[in-house]
């Protein structure tokens, strides 16, 4: 049995040896199978944590905005838009704010 | 290791190790073979590759190789799946099972249990090459999931 067996693999050793380059061979694809496919799930990763820093900016950006009362160049909204300081928008007399002479806008360009 | 180190540096580090992978595990691995030839072609003594390596001395390449990158994958390879690790067993167990029969028949032939005609040198210096071959092919494989997988 034991000889029957030594003799076969003697007689195929060369085909043996190529089945085990191809084994070898396929290890090979698989690795870089496997390797295309960790740095695309990297990529992936980047993209959605890109996508997610930007929307995070974009929210603080608008929260700004709504509290400061400007445009996204930084010019002051309507007068009735929410602001840092509400009081210097008040009507003279109401406010606190007011100088004589000075105009409600002034007033807004001088904050 | 992925957040710490930017494309540029994750494909230089990578291509580092490979470098040392390529001289360690593969130049300084098989020095005989290319600094012996040089030897000979500088006394100027006709040498072939069968005289070379028809006594069988590439089969322990190709084991030693092998089993030290299944090693090392198996140490270091942070989040292997069971599909690689399958993988790198088995094929490690060819390599190395084939490298030993092939020894076993390259020692038969020489003590005398098998016949000197049985296994010439020009067919060991060919499973040899290609055994070798299949090694140095799995360790480049395995190194470049280590390496990976590593980072």
């Amino acid at each position: 049995m034991m000889h029957t067996l030594v003799r076969w693999l003697s007689d195929n050793f060369g085909k043996l040896a190529v089945l085990t380059l191809a084994t070898s061979l396929g290890s090979l694809v698989f690795s870089l199978v496997h390797v295309m496919k960790a740095l695309r799930q990297r990529v992936q990763k980047s993209v959605r944590e890109a996508a997610a820093h930007s929307a995070e900016l974009k929210h603080a950006l608008t929260s700004e905005r709504d509290q400061s009362g400007t445009d996204e160049w930084g010019k002051q909204n309507a007068p009735d838009a929410p602001t840092k300081y509400p009081e210097v928008l008040a009507p003279a007399g109401q406010g606190q704010v007011s100088s004589p002479g000075q105009s409600q806008l002034g007033r807004i360009g001088c904050n | 290791m992925w957040k710490v180190l930017n494309d540029d540096q994750i494909v230089g580090q990578v291509l580092k190790d490979f470098g040392y992978w390529l001289l360690f595990s593969i130049v300084i691995s098989l020095a005989q073979l290319w600094l012996v030839p040089c030897i000979y072609y500088l006394t100027q003594k006709p040498l072939t590759w069968v005289e070379l390596i028809g006594n069988g001395s590439l089969l322990f390449f190709a084991t030693t190789i092998t089993s030290k990158t299944a090693g090392e994958y198996l140490k270091k390879g942070k989040s292997r799946s069971e599909l690689a690790t399958l993988i790198c067993i088995g094929v490690t167990f060819l390599i190395v099972m084939m490298s030993v029969f092939a020894y076993a028949l390259v020692t038969a032939v020489r003590i005398g249990v098998m016949a000197a005609n049985s296994l010439s040198s020009e067919r060991v210096a060919t499973f040899s090459d290609i055994l070798a071959l299949s090694g140095a092919i799995f360790s480049f494989a395995f190194t470049l999931l280590v390496r990976v997988d590593g980072k």
